[in-house]
């Protein structure tokens, strides 16, 4: 069970901005991390858009799960994961994450879309990637009702009809040419790592 | 990655000059660091390199274009084929270079195998056997099955080729340490290649070397499969390691502890699937497992079943982990019950 990626991203105003983010890419070789790392940022946006205040969502697409919170006050947190990390201290974690980031940081101090410090995020991001520590926050934390989280078997299932994964990519400022490529040489491969 | 070579690909091979290639990419496995592993990867068409250019480096970390390591093959193939011919002119360090780069792009490929255990042994059968040269060697396999690369991680012929090279190393009284050797090769390789059986039970081989250190390895596998815990290879060699406790005592103490500490994480995690449920109910039917520790169990399965939608897979994974305990737990001895 793996964690990848935690992001709060202001979702007010379209196109989203991540405010802060920390990723684990220890998973990925040397000469592809930085498209996983692209891939990760592109994707989260991509969800955070798509989720309203107040809604909790998980979107499977391939070996990933994106679990997403929506806050009233316009940020959404976004947890990218495999899918054997249970869904369930994902959500936790994300309660977590955004009641101390919204205590710590007023809304002036982001809502343009500024970029936030916040090196908890790493702490997580490793501490929560122990299976213990999972334990533990499953224990402390308030309990969740796991039937308000909606879970979709795909990111397509999440867009708008006619909107495409692939066009997506293809139209994405935040991609290089290099991971536009790799993007496509994944697919064609068929391999069980495919990106995101 | 795909082992069928595009068009684009097959035109460019027949137009260039591959020996400067191989000479570079040979190159690069006739000097594997002692004290590190090299991080190999292949390159698709999405990362071009410059003309001349024929593999990355920065530190242990090497990328290898696909197109470049096709090229260095078909020339490997060859001098191969020359050494294997009577009166070859090629040495051994040429045969030697051509056999890591033809399991590099082949790692089924038992002849360079098996050259490479030809072109060591002559090194070892004298009075002063080169044993740094088994080291070498190790350390050459040892790259490719920890590697990002997805076939050699899980090659019979690699494990089968770093279990002759063990057992060299027993020969010449050289240091095995399967713990080390779990923690860094057999669970890298697991984790690149999930349910990776041949690397699993290279490791019953390891364990199979000191069977003295199975608690300790017990431990240590045991934090893999919480991290892993969909991977049946990794919680089945656990099993094995805790059966290999040699102390009936110390055995009963590690099987219950670690039953019970597995227990809890599954209950707060609410773990469903087969790979955990057929450890639990394999160690909770053994006579290590007193019979408060068995209602522990059936309690823990009986919650999540009833949070599982009934008849569902998970349900009936929960369902049979208790049925198959009905059929074949052993009675703890009556002495420790209640402990």
């Amino acid at each position: 069970m793996r964690l990848y990626y935690i992001g709060i991203i202001q979702n007010e105003s379209k196109p989203g901005t991540e405010l802060c983010a920390e990723k684990d890419l220890t998973s990925y070789s040397r000469w592809t991390r930085a498209s996983y790392e692209e891939f990760m940022t592109m994707f989260a946006k991509t969800v955070a858009e798509r989720t309203r205040p107040g809604q909790r969502q998980d979107v499977e697409q391939q070996d990933y799960t994106f679990h997403a919170y929506g806050r009233t006050e316009g940020v959404c947190g976004i947890i990218i994961s495999d899918q054997q990390y249970p869904a369930l201290v994902a959500h936790q974690l994300l309660s977590k994450v955004m009641d101390e980031f919204l205590a710590a940081h007023p809304r002036s101090s982001w809502s343009a879309g500024q970029s936030i410090a916040m090196p908890e995020l790493n702490d997580y991001l490793t501490k929560y990637q122990d299976p213990h520590q999972a334990d533990s926050i499953m224990k402390i934390q308030r309990e969740l009702d796991e039937t308000k989280i909606t879970l979709h078997k795909t990111i397509e299932s999440v867009l708008q009809r006619g909107e495409k994964i692939d066009d997506l990519v293809a139209k994405s400022d935040g991609l290089s040419n290099q991971s536009k490529m790799f993007y496509q040489q994944a697919k064609k491969q068929n391999s069980c790592c495919v990106v995101m | 990655m795909s082992r069928s070579l595009d068009n684009d690909l097959l035109a460019h091979l027949k137009t260039e000059n591959p020996d400067p290639v191989y000479n570079d990419i040979s190159r690069i496995f006739m000097d594997v660091p002692d004290d590190e592993l090299l991080e190999i990867e292949f390159l698709g068409k999405s990362h071009p390199l410059q003309p001349g250019v024929n593999y990355l480096r920065e530190g242990k970390a090497v990328a290898i274009p696909k197109l470049r390591l096709v090229q260095a093959f078909c020339v490997a193939r060859q001098i191969l084929k020359n050494y294997q011919n009577k009166n070859s002119p090629i040495g051994a360090y040429e045969a030697k270079a051509a056999t890591a780069v033809l399991l590099l792009m082949d790692p089924e490929h038992l002849t360079a195998a098996n050259t490479r255990k030809r072109l060591l042994m002559p090194l070892l059968e004298t009075s002063e056997p080169e044993v740094g040269a088994l080291r070498q060697e190790k350390q050459f396999v040892d790259s490719l099955l920890t590697s990002r690369l997805y076939r050699h991680t899980k090659s019979l012929t690699l494990w089968s080729h770093r279990r002759w090279l063990l057992r060299q190393f027993a020969t010449h009284d050289m240091l095995v340490d399967p713990r080390h050797d779990i923690k860094n090769v057999i669970m890298t390789a697991g984790m690149r290649h999930p349910r990776n059986y041949p690397a699993w039970h290279h490791a019953r081989f390891l364990l199979d070397f000191c069977p003295q250190l199975a608690g300790s390895v017990a431990a240590d596998v045991k934090e893999f499969c919480l991290r892993n815990h969909t991977d049946i290879s990794c919680w089945s060699f656990l099993s094995y390691a805790i059966k290999a406790i040699d102390d009936k005592q110390r055995r009963r103490e590690i099987c219950s502890s670690l039953l019970m500490e597995i227990l809890g994480i599954t209950e707060s995690l609410r773990w469903t699937n087969e790979s955990v449920w057929v450890f639990l109910r394999n160690t909770a039917a053994t006579e290590f497992i007193s019979e408060q520790q068995f209602e522990s169990f059936l309690a823990i399965n009986r919650k999540l079943a009833s949070v599982t939608p009934k008849d569902s897979d998970r349900w009936r994974i929960l369902d049979g982990a208790r049925r198959w305990c009905d059929e074949n737990r052993i009675i703890p001895n009556p002495d420790l019950a209640g402990t």
